[in-house]
């Protein structure tokens, strides 16, 4: 009976972490199409309505999701003219976008870089700045999707077999 | 209640300070944390790319030391470098170069506070106007303040059996023309004297009078006061006539032959006018060829003419006819 119980808790531990693992995909993939949305969102305003950072931070924050937080600090920061780069700000709030550690490092960069891009040139420099981070961003996208649909099912067969084997190993 | 007045002020002047501070590149924000210095008497900060920081202050010149005073010493003056400039665009900007293309394509950006921003670099030309400016190396920060209560000695020379005069206020660059005609429309707005307040309708250009910034006026124009920001003089007479029915509409230096025919427009539709025009005497005025019909039909009832060489002081003021009215004795009021 022992033997039993143990079996399956070995079988049911490994496929967990075959399904944590795909579903940290799934987060990645989801907080990238949150973000591809926001530089959509970041186009249309600064092309129509022309409305500053802070007015543009306040309003994604009232959007929600996993960058809520995230834009409700930089818009804190900047209405505290402490006397820092849009930049410094923008990257200082990074780690309160929920599950950023779902996000790989080439993702963390994007981020780090569109920071760096925003706020400093002209409409027009502006709106090409985000139009290239949007088919950057994209790519990432498409990547992320199909490494997704190829590894999930994988990792958690995976994870299951080595269950089953380590299972039977100790049996 | 008076108290509460003195504080009040306190507040706005240390917010107005505040929102200086703001704008500077943390250097130098630093350095006039330091220094003391009466707020009121800070004219303008000067900042170019390689050269020392100067401020006007009390109408005269001072380098900034890294010590924190204000020095006429060029040994001691704190330098800008491109880093101080690009840091304070993005003060001033708020981060959002973006969001005020069309003022730095016009040379100035209104700040909150009603201050202004003047810059200069590299001016990208395109079919005859300008598109963009890069390479911004030249800011000239130049302070707001008002000056409530400047227009009172002048006012009641501007009625006549207690309705406004259309006016003309005639005076040279940086003599306090927009200054007075922000009180005068402040009091007439709220009413003065006993006389009841009437509806003004502001055409403000250049954001000079109301200073708007986000739409919020930063002066104190009064209760009764409509302002078209941005909107070139004589479209924006014609729209607030017709769509915000003001009794009095205020423009500051007009001049085109547009802004005329607007003005001549306004006052035949029963609206009051105050105006201002760049000129040293009356005469000039006259001679200008976009003012000769208006003034040859005596519309104008009233020409404040402002001293040449000094800031805020009236040196006459006219009817009709030329005739000098008599200001009382005391005739200056002094900017800050």
């Amino acid at each position: 009976m022992l033997k039993l119980l143990g079996s399956i808790l070995i079988i049911g531990g490994c496929s967990g972490i075959g399904f944590y693992i795909a579903s940290r995909g799934a987060a990645r993939i989801r907080i990238l199409r949150e973000l591809e949305q926001i530089l959509e969102y970041l186009y249309g305003e600064i092309e129509y309505s022309g409305c500053d950072m802070a007015e543009l931070m306040e309003r994604l924050s009232f959007r929600g999701g996993a960058f809520g937080d995230f834009f409700l600090g930089i818009r804190g920061k900047l209405l505290s003219h402490q006397g820092y780069r849009f930049s410094e700000y923008w990257s200082g709030e990074l780690s309160y976008i929920h599950g950023v550690e779902n996000l790989l490092s080439e993702d963390i960069e994007l981020l780090h870089c569109i920071g760096d891009n925003l706020g400093n040139c002209d409409r027009g420099t502006q709106l090409r700045t985000i139009e290239i981070f949007k088919k950057r961003l994209e790519k990432t996208l498409a990547g992320a999707t199909e490494e997704y649909r190829g590894k999930a099912k994988l990792s958690i067969i995976v994870c299951a077999t080595a269950g089953c084997f380590l299972a039977i190993l100790l049996l | 209640m008076r108290t509460g007045g003195k504080r009040d002020a306190g507040r706005e002047l240390s917010e107005k300070k505040e929102q200086v501070f703001h704008m500077l590149a943390l250097d130098f924000r630093k350095v006039f944390q330091m220094e003391r210095y009466e707020f009121l008497k800070l004219q303008e900060i000067r900042m170019r790319v390689g050269k020392p920081m100067i401020v006007v202050y009390e109408g005269e010149e001072y380098y900034i030391s890294e010590q924190g005073s204000f020095t006429k010493q060029i040994g001691q003056a704190m330098y800008v470098s491109e880093a101080h400039i690009k840091e304070s665009l993005e003060y001033i900007s708020n981060y959002s170069m973006y969001a005020f293309e069309e003022e730095i394509r016009q040379g100035y950006v209104t700040v909150a506070g009603g201050h202004r921003v003047g810059l200069a670099g590299k001016v990208i030309w395109e079919r005859g106007s300008t598109k963009s400016m890069r390479y911004i190396s030249f800011l000239n920060i130049r302070l707001a303040h008002e000056i409530k209560g400047c227009a009172d000695r002048l006012l009641p020379l501007l009625y006549q059996k207690d309705m406004l005069c259309h006016t003309l206020i005639i005076s040279p660059p940086g003599c306090g023309k927009t200054t007075l005609l922000r009180d005068i429309i402040r009091q007439v707005s709220n009413g003065n004297r006993g006389r009841a307040g009437l509806t003004v309708g502001v055409v403000d250009e250049r954001s000079e009078i109301a200073a708007c910034y986000q739409g919020k006026p930063e002066n104190d124009l009064g209760c009764r006061t409509d302002v078209l920001d941005g909107c070139p003089k004589s479209q924006g007479m014609m729209m607030l006539v017709r769509s915000m029915a003001p009794r009095v509409i205020a423009v500051d230096e007009a001049g085109s032959t547009e802004d005329v025919e607007a003005m001549e427009y306004v006052m035949n539709c029963g609206v009051r006018l105050i105006a201002t025009v760049h000129g040293t005497s009356l005469a000039e005025v006259r001679g200008k060829p976009a003012f000769i019909p208006i003034l040859k039909e005596k519309l104008f009832e009233r020409y404040v003419l402002l001293k040449a060489d000094s800031v805020g002081e009236i040196e006459a003021v006219f009817d009709a006819n030329g005739t000098e009215k008599r200001i009382g004795r005391e005739r200056e009021w002094k900017a800050c």
